[in-house]
This record gives structure tokens, sequence and C-alpha cells, in this order.
């Protein structure tokens, strides 16, 4: 297979995996979250809010920083 | 004499045009010219060069979007780009078996190279724009584009130097150490020519573009035509129909022009109004026009981040559009100043061939 080619599945395959993952992930949070939710386990809610923010934050700063800095 | 294969990607006509002051050099030097490419860019280039050689060869679909999403699209049509680029990758390789080239010359057709033939890769987007949500993605294909620089011999920037005057800002910047060691800023290339003319169209509207947002562009701007306070023609781009009908006695809508008269519309016209593709920034840059509006097509980032930067720079006003109001947008982009100065295509081709691509034809 040409070298080109099999970059191009190898980018496919690693998209494709991935987003795969991240559905798995945001389902089965989900599913914790609203048992959680329904059981009134608080300190789970306020505990898994608390990260959540936190990696908010972190992703909306590193991409306005690197807008700030031109490097995207 | 050597003999040099040139291949534009066929996504629009802006590859195969903005290609044609090369092509010309070329064979202003006498060299063979050998094109390969399909749909309209191959039509336009056979018109143009008729003493070329063509050949047809397919390259993949564009994944730009008809509506307003372009990651979703663009992520849905991977597995279909890579089909395509597999069967062009074979296809050259029957190419090069058939013929023996000197220099390849790929116009943004990632899979056009050869580790056997100098390669030269035109793009003017070394960097991407996404959204700012979006971030990750942006900064991977930067990366992306170092390797696929690698499969090339230099990388030709049709745009100057990053600076004050660079006509695609951040989409032609490269970054140090990943895309800018085979870099060359060839400065604009475009196929519009100058004209001694008189500018007697107040108006001139280009209505163009993938389906079905030039449509739904015509649909929106048609019935603001007749309140523009001046003469007005508007271009189509429907080459399925040859009609001509007015709007008003000011106002003139023609289906289609030929590439001629295209030009010499452009050159008449006192204020242009166009979607802001790079191929039609280049040809307002060459034709020095300090008035015109942008309208960016819906989906397509490129466009969107050339929009912005113009109107960060205070060069032309842009609208989305679903906001536009011609009464109202046009008095606003009289109150800027257009492109700044920079060298012409003629001069920039010559520069290219003399400090380039002679490189590889002696």
């Amino acid at each position: 297979m040409d070298d080109m080619v099999a970059q191009g599945f190898g980018a496919i395959v690693i998209i494709y995996g991935g987003l795969i993952i991240i559905a798995f992930g945001v389902v089965l949070f989900i599913t914790k979250f609203w048992s959680a939710l329904v059981s009134g386990d608080t300190g789970f809610i306020l505990w898994w809010c608390a990260i959540i923010l936190v990696l908010v934050s972190l992703y909306a700063g590193c991409g306005l920083l690197l807008r700030k800095n031109g490097t995207i | 004499m050597a003999h040099v294969l040139l291949s534009p990607l066929s996504w629009g006509l802006g590859h195969a045009t903005r290609d044609i002051p090369i092509i010309r050099t070329l064979l202003d030097h006498h060299h063979d010219v050998t094109i390969a490419a399909c749909g309209n860019a191959l039509t336009v280039l056979q018109h143009e060069f008729p003493e070329c050689s063509f050949i047809e060869f397919n390259d993949y679909p564009s994944p730009y979007s008809t509506s307003r999403f372009f990651i979703p699209k663009f992520i849905t049509s991977l597995p279909s780009i890579s089909r395509a680029l597999a069967e062009e990758r074979r296809n050259l390789q029957r190419i090069l078996e058939k013929n023996r080239y000197d220099l390849i010359i790929s116009d943004n057709r990632v899979g056009v190279y050869s580790l056997k033939i100098p390669t030269i890769f035109i793009t003017h987007q070394l960097h991407y724009h996404f959204p700012l949500l979006f971030w990750p993605i942006e900064l991977s294909a930067i990366v992306a584009n170092h390797f696929l620089f690698e499969n090339f011999s230099r990388v030709i920037v049709p745009d100057n130097p990053p600076g004050a005057s660079s006509l695609a800002g951040k989409l032609s910047r490269p970054v140090h150490g990943l895309t800018d060691s085979k870099v060359f800023f060839s400065g604009i290339l475009s196929s519009t020519q100058k004209m001694d003319i008189e500018q007697d169209l107040d108006f001139l509207v280009l209505i163009s573009g993938p389906e079905p947002q030039r449509t739904r562009l015509e649909e929106i701007l048609t019935p603001m035509l007749s309140d523009l306070d001046g003469s007005t023609i508007a271009l189509l781009g429907s080459p399925q129909q040859t009609t001509t009908r007015s709007v008003s006695d000011r106002c003139t809508l023609i289906s289609y022009a030929t590439t001629q008269e295209k030009v010499r519309l452009m050159n008449r016209a006192k204020f242009v109004i166009c979607r802001s593709g790079y191929t039609s920034m280049m040809e307002l840059a060459e034709l020095t026009k300090r008035h015109g509006l942008f309208i960016p097509t819906p989906g397509q980032p490129e466009q969107e981040y050339l929009s912005y930067y113009y109107e960060k720079m205070g060069w032309f006003h842009s609208k989305s559009q679903y906001q536009l109001n011609l009464t109202q947008d046009i008095p606003l982009a009289m109150k800027y100043t257009g492109f700044p100065s920079m060298p012409p295509t003629k001069d920039n081709v010559v520069r290219l061939y003399d400090e380039l691509l002679v490189q590889y034809l002696d």
C-alpha cells in the first residue's frame, strides 16, 4: 500500500475511533449523572460539576491563548 | 526544454485559473506542459491552452458543506476522500509510467507527487481556520500539513510574504520549524488582467460558488438589486442557461458570461459584490479595486476567515448573506480602503520562474 494511502487510512481509524470513544464516554457520564440526580447524590454532582468547570475553563483558556499568540 | 505535468484541483475554477500565468510562462520558455485535470477546470484550461496535452484525471469530492456545518460534513466524507486519494495515486502512477516528466506541479492535489520526480505543491493555506471551539483540530491540521509537505520538493504560496500586505492573513502564515522550510511566496497569481478602459459600471454583482448556496444568494440578492443607485450588472454563474433579463432600467441579470466578458466587466466596475473566495480576492487585488462588499459562503471556514480578516484590516466590508441589506451595507463598504498596493501577477510570475522553477527545468 502507498505510504500516503496508509497514512490516510490510519488517520481515519484514529479520528473515527476517537469519536466513538468520546461518544461512549459522554453516554456513560450522562447515565451516571442522571442516576446521581435521581438518587440525590449531591457529593457526586458537585464533584463532577467542579471537574467539568475546570476542564472547560482550561480548554477555552488554551484556545484563547493560542489565538492571542497567533499560533492558530 | 523540459516536460512539466501540471494538475490543479477542480473544486471550482480557482485553482485552474491561478495556474494560467504559470502555464503561460512555462510555454513562453518553450517547455512542454501536460495538464491533468477534470471537470470545468479541464475545460477552461483546454480552451485557454490548445497547444498543451491533456489527461482526464479525476480528483476527490469537495468536503465543503451545503449548509453552515463544515466539520460534520468533512468528518463524514473522510472515507470517500480516502478512497478517491488511493485511486488518484494509482492513476498518477499510470500517467507517470506512460511518459517522462521533469517536474510535477500539483495545485492543492495532495496525492499528486512522486518520490522520483521533483514535485511542487501550490497552496495558499499553510494554516486552516476553524471556530475557536475546535482549536485542537486547527492545531492538528498544522502538524498534518507538515507531514503532507514532506512529499513535495517545494511549496508555492500565491500570496505576499507574511506582513502588512498578506492577502490570505493567517492562512498563508508558515509555522516556524513545521511548514516554513519549503515555502516560496510568489505573490498573487491571477489570470485576470487590468485593462485600460473606463470604469462606467457602478455595481458588478458576482453570484458564484457551489450549489445550493449560489442559488440561495441569487434569491437573496435579486430583489435588492433594483434598489441600487446606479448601473448594475449581476452575473449569475449558471452556465446551463444563457439568458439575459432586466430587473429595472438600470439593472441587468446575465446568466453566464465567458471568462473574457467577466474580466471586462470587472475592469469596468466601480464597486464589486462577490463571495470572498481567495481567487476572487487575487483578481480584485490584481485589478486594484478599492470598493467592494464580500459575502462569505456559509459553511466555508476559509471564506468566513478572509471576510473577518479584511474587515479587521479595514480593507473591505463583509456581511453574512443572512443579514444582507445592500442599501445600508454599500455606504458602509465605501468607507473601506481596499487592498494595499502589491506587485502584479506579471512581475510575480517572472520572479517565480527565475528564482524557483528554473532550477528544476534546466
